[in-house]
């Protein structure tokens, strides 16, 4: 019973901060100077991290995939099936996911730090309202960053299942890009740049609400990013689903 | 409701708080005058520095009535609020600097949320003359994480007066620090009292500092009023509570 309470308390907080933070929305062009800082402290920082993952990822999906595929002859299929999978899929869940343990610790663990040290509390004493200040600038900097990462993340993935395939697997270079370029159409592209959007928004506001509901000091603020890095990563997998979903029912109907 | 006491600038009627299932403050009655110094003394848990948050509003009351400036702060809301607390000063225990601002930045954030517009000149005049005020120019451009505790305690309280507010709460001001930056700390605040008629509400659980400052004391033992007088009346005082306190 005190559990089910202690739920519905903190699902009735976030979704506060959430209406909340809405409404407040273009105040990150008020609090531009903090958003660019958020931009280049979550997004720029995360590109190498998302980068390398990425080129992994590809790598394996060519490997993966062309060995299944070479015993059907279909070979030829695989920059085709590298990017589908990767643009619709494998680029927004993977970035996200990366996201989640790098953005939603910093931001948990930042906002935790500032709770802890009443600085929250210090801003409201003096009749300010941290949510334009605070989250508004870190939810708008990760929705906006999260878009080009993503895009950037299938790029990179791409090129790694090319190299993966020409180098190990003796696929034909022109033949795979044809492939590739092929079997994609805009509605994909869309379905791809349209996820990180709605992912940027779930990592940074989980984040953001798990960094001010900190509570028990040093041993809190860990407690609040760990479960931020947690709470994010089963939002980003549930996020996709239903994004899927959504848009498969919608424009495959 | 009026207040019927113009000198009264907070007024705190049977006021409850309780967090979970303890019980913080029980039906607290308090009246604050105006130009006054009220030290709120009471050991660790005995419920200070929530009332302290409740005068401010950062937390609700679970029952009662906190009259500050003839309105009760139960029924403003956040946005309401923030008129009263611009009237208002607080000095957080650890200062609550923020860490990625000057200290210029912090001390002037106040100014800039009363007026998003004010010239950078003016902005510059006003924190240096608070500066001067706690004798703390030299850290201007400084970052929080240069200062010790002293300076940030003056610079907390730098930052909360540059508003000129009537009220000033302060979380307690000397924890911490040694003997001599206490004395100082204790002197900037009667200095406030007595040159800009500011009403300040002091917790503490340091008995001498409590005696520097007070001009009256009030001390509270698992959030009830135990004792409410002068410092000669609380050296005096048969209360036990009170008696092992003094010693």
């Amino acid at each position: 019973m005190q559990k089910a309470k202690r739920l519905f308390y903190h699902v009735e907080q976030f979704s506060r901060m959430v209406g909340s933070t809405i409404i407040n929305l273009p105040a990150f062009i008020r609090y531009h100077r903090s958003t660019l800082d958020q931009m280049n402290h979550l997004g720029y920082a995360s590109i190498f991290l998302v980068m390398a993952a990425s080129i992994m990822i590809g790598m394996v999906l060519a490997l993966e995939w062309g060995k299944k595929l070479e015993l059907f002859g279909a070979k030829l299929l695989m920059g085709r099936i590298i990017s589908i999978a990767v643009i619709r899929e494998t680029g927004p869940l993977i970035t996200g996911l990366m996201l989640s343990g790098r953005v939603g610790a910093s931001i948990a663990a930042e906002l935790g730090s500032m709770k802890q040290s009443e600085q929250l509390d210090a801003m409201r004493a003096m009749g300010a309202d941290p949510i334009p200040r605070l989250i508004v600038p870190r939810i708008a900097a990760t929705m906006i960053t999260f878009v080009p990462l993503v895009a950037i993340a299938d790029a990179i993935a791409i090129i790694g299942g090319w190299i993966a395939a020409v180098v190990w697997l003796q696929t034909d270079s022109t033949h795979f890009w044809i492939s590739a370029l092929d079997g994609l159409f805009f509605k994909d592209l869309t379905i791809g740049l349209i996820k990180p959007f709605f992912m940027g928004f779930t990592i940074a506001s989980i984040s953001c609400y798990y960094g001010i509901s900190t509570y028990g000091g040093a041993e809190g603020v860990g407690r609040s990013a760990t479960r931020a890095v947690m709470a994010c990563s089963l939002a980003i997998l549930f996020m996709d689903f239903l994004i899927s979903k959504f848009i498969l029912a919608f424009f495959y109907a | 409701m009026e207040n019927n006491k113009p000198d009264n600038v907070i007024t705190v009627e049977d006021l409850s708080f309780t967090y979970g299932n303890e019980m913080v403050l029980d039906s607290l009655n308090l009246s604050v005058n105006k130009g006054e110094t009220l030290v709120i003394l009471g050991g660790s848990g005995a419920g200070k520095s929530t009332l302290l948050r409740l005068i401010i509003a950062l937390i609700r009351p679970t029952r009662g009535r906190l009259t500050v400036f003839d309105k009760d702060i139960n029924l403003l809301s956040e946005r309401q609020l923030r008129p009263m607390r611009s009237r208002m000063g607080f000095v957080f225990q650890g200062g609550a600097l923020f860490d990625s601002i000057t200290v210029a930045e912090n001390v002037g954030y106040a100014l800039r949320i009363n007026n998003p517009r004010i010239s950078e000149s003016e902005f510059k005049k006003t924190v240096m003359d608070i500066l001067d005020y706690v004798e703390m120019t030299e850290f201007y451009s400084s970052y929080p994480a240069d200062l010790s505790g002293g300076q940030r305690k003056r610079i907390a309280i730098a930052r909360a007066t540059i508003t000129h507010p009537e009220i000033i709460l302060y979380d307690e001001p000397t924890s911490g620090l040694d003997p001599i930056v206490s004395k100082r700390i204790n002197q900037l605040i009667n200095r406030l009292r007595i040159e800009q008629n500011i009403t300040s509400i002091v917790v503490t659980h340091i008995l001498q500092d409590a005696f520097e400052v007070a001009t009256r004391l009030v001390m509270l033992k698992n959030g009830r009023l135990v004792f409410e007088g002068q410092s000669d009346d609380l050296l005096l005082s048969k209360d036990p509570y009170v008696q092992q306190f003094v010693r």
